[in-house]
């Protein structure tokens, strides 16, 4: 399933979960702590909040388990983005990046009429 | 799915036997999915120690937000909407009911009788009613030989203040011609009369006259503070179990067989015609009871009630539609339980 840039949304947590299994596969507390690295504190995921995404996510074919450990006897279960999650993701970024750059022209503007500080 | 967190895996703490209780807040299909690496990353978190109050208020609220959670399709959400209406009808009119049982209670059979025979008049008939609103109603109607209207005292002496009287000479007639024309006409005198007694109103009248004397009492429960919001409070709530109700039958079925899901589908078809008429009779008597007039001089007084329909069909529809519900509940939790065997 390809999921377009408007049916992921533009929701941060979401944005920033995807970000974080970008890079490697992890589990939840890994993810929690990446994606407060990513937002620079920013963005501080609860339990709660990351497997109600995971869910989302898994459920749209954008994320899926990738293994399972037990840890101190307790289960850890890390998850990866599918081929269509870093697809959904590059598009997401593509898409952030022309509005930051309409944003950042904008900005050039307000400095060429002396407006801009 | 590894054993961790299971009875009998290993000795598990406070803070994680406490987490696992917050989990009771989510769905069991979700707990068994997430729950244990839930667990883990919750006191990976709080760092094996108990979660502050704000997060474990948070997993609950997430908990519960996951038990509304509907796949995002278009037939899941159109049945979940339908059985919000469906179940939000009996949710309204027991929630009424329950207004009700604050009310006063209605006079006695016995003592209603026990009022009219101190009117002069033996032997009435008594019978329960319902006002427009779904309140308690007692209504008693005597006939006997004539003898002199004391109703003013009677209510008095069984404790009834006494609002409104008033009696007047009439000419009372009998059909005694066999073309039907009316024929010795002769006096009599009607009376009728308004009193209160706590919460009941009783409202009466009398004909005498001619050899005899009718009698006829109705009473009823005034309407209490609780009953408009009761009501309301079942609406919301009956809604509530609707969208629950399909929430926790399409997370079952979602990843059943077609064929399953195809009989769910269809049982459900089923269901939402069968319910329609006696959702709407409920409905009716909803919205009766939110625009009843308390001023109202009589309790049976309905402003443009909405066409009734027959009983035949209200009480097959509803058969139908417990059969419609009963199945599926069946063939939804036989396809979670073959999904947990799977697992």
């Amino acid at each position: 399933m390809t999921l377009s840039v408007t049916s992921l949304g533009v929701r941060e947590p979401t944005f920033l979960i995807l970000t974080a299994l970008a890079a490697e596969p992890t589990h939840g507390y890994g993810v929690i702590r990446a994606v407060e690295q990513l937002s620079e504190g920013d963005v501080v995921l609860r339990p709660g909040t990351l497997y109600g995404a995971l869910d989302r996510l898994t459920e749209q074919g954008l994320v899926e388990l990738d293994r399972e450990e037990a840890v101190d006897g307790r289960l850890r279960r890390y998850y990866r983005l599918t081929s269509d999650g870093a697809a959904a993701l590059a598009e997401q970024v593509a898409r952030l990046r022309r509005h930051a750059d309409a944003a950042e022209r904008g900005l050039g503007g307000l400095g060429n009429l002396g407006l801009a500080q | 799915m590894t054993p961790a967190g299971r009875p009998g895996a290993r000795s598990s703490s406070p803070a994680e036997r406490h987490c696992r209780r917050l989990l009771l807040a989510y769905p069991r299909d979700y707990r068994r999915r997430h729950g244990d690496e839930i667990v883990t990353t919750l006191l990976d978190v709080s760092g094996d120690q108990l979660p502050s109050r704000g997060a474990r208020l948070h997993l609950v609220l997430c908990g519960l937000r996951q038990r509304f959670r509907l796949p995002l399709r278009p037939a899941p959400i159109l049945a979940a909407v339908l059985a919000a209406i469906a179940l939000a009808a009996p949710g309204a009119i027991g929630g009424r009911w329950l207004g009700w049982q604050t009310a006063e209670n209605v006079t006695s059979h016995d003592d209603l009788r026990a009022l009219i025979e101190s009117m002069g008049v033996s032997r009435p008939e008594v019978y329960d009613d319902r006002t427009a609103m779904g309140g308690p109603v007692t209504t008693a109607v005597a006939h006997g030989s004539e003898v002199p209207d004391r109703s003013r005292e009677s209510v008095a002496a069984a404790g009834w203040r006494v609002v409104s009287y008033s009696s007047q000479a009439v000419r009372l007639g009998v059909v005694i011609n066999d073309d039907g024309s009316w024929g010795a006409l002769g006096p009599g005198r009607t009376a009728s009369w308004r009193a209160t007694k706590g919460g009941l109103t009783l409202i009466g009248g009398s004909t005498t006259g001619l050899g005899d004397t009718d009698v006829s009492l109705d009473v009823w429960t005034e309407e209490t503070a609780a009953i408009r919001p009761f009501t309301i409070g079942g609406l919301v709530l009956g809604a509530l179990a609707g969208w629950l109700l399909t929430a926790a039958v399409a997370t079952r079925v979602r990843r059943a067989g077609r064929a399953r899901r195809w009989a769910v589908t269809l049982q459900a078809t089923a269901g939402f015609i069968a319910a329609a008429p006696p959702a709407y009779m409920l409905f009716r008597e909803f919205v009766e009871t939110m625009r009843y007039d308390v001023d109202n001089p009589n309790w049976y007084v309905v402003t443009d009630p909405a066409p009734a329909l027959s009983t035949a069909l209200v009480f097959t529809g509803s058969g139908v539609a417990a059969a419609a519900l009963v199945a599926l509940l069946l063939v939804a939790g036989r396809a979670g339980y073959d999904r947990r065997s799977a697992a």
